[in-house]
């Protein structure tokens, strides 16, 4: 029998909200980024 | 080796959620430049979209493979990777288990499924250490046993017992969990 409910749980510290929340969108920007970075090489 | 992310099933969960979003965002705006004529721009922004996909299959994968399933009390980063200077010996063990029974029993159980004598009078109740330990690397737990579980009546270990004592707990609990085999 598991005798944990969720409330006994902690949400994580900073680090773990920017891997889970800031971290999708840096990711984004990143990739924008690179894409971007395409149109402007001179061909 | 206990192989065990850092973060909660559900937290991977969610970042897998959010780099999905991520990738069909490139992929539409990726559609959307082609027919556009901006061919550069949007190979790259489909070529995002596979990179996206990609770290997205493996969220989920690891998600449902090596992440806790229940939400992680916080652990401090520098302690996430502590690893025990504890030999894994028999002397080691039994040290843990006789420490854990003058200790840890009342309120964990003799089992460690969180059902000790004390266990009904406490408000969270103490958590099953058989779902637990196998789910969490060794520096989460020695570091739970030192500092206590804000929010929970599982109190700070560090001025009662010693460092090589906490350890051997935590040899002890990894002992436990395989003996009794897991919840």
């Amino acid at each position: 029998m598991n005798f944990t409910p969720i409330e006994a749980h902690i949400i994580q510290g900073p680090l773990d909200a920017f891997i889970e929340f800031a971290l999708p969108l840096v990711i984004l920007g990143v990739l924008w980024w690179w894409a971007k970075r395409a149109e402007k090489k001179p061909k | 080796m206990n192989l065990s992310l850092p973060w909660p099933r559900d937290s991977v969960l969610t970042f897998a959620l959010e780099i999905g979003i991520v990738a069909v965002v490139l992929l539409v705006t990726g559609i959307q430049m082609r027919r556009r004529g901006r061919r550069a721009f949007a190979t790259r922004l489909l070529a995002g979209t596979g990179i996206a996909g990609t770290i997205c299959g493996v969220a989920v994968l690891a998600a449902f493979t090596i992440a806790p399933t229940l939400p992680t009390p916080f652990v401090p980063f520098e302690a996430q990777f502590v690893t025990n200077p504890v030999p894994d010996t028999p002397e080691n063990i039994q040290a843990g288990r006789i420490l854990y029974q003058q200790n840890c029993v009342v309120c964990h159980g003799a089992q460690g499924r969180g059902d000790g004598p004390a266990a009904l009078t406490l408000n969270p109740r103490p958590v099953n250490l058989q779902l637990h330990v196998p789910q969490h690397p060794d520096g989460f737990l020695f570091y739970w046993i030192a500092e206590g579980v804000q929010g929970t009546q599982m109190p700070s270990w560090k001025d009662k017992l010693t460092e090589t004592q906490r350890w051997q707990i935590v040899r002890y609990l990894h002992e436990l969990a395989a003996l009794t085999g897991g919840p």
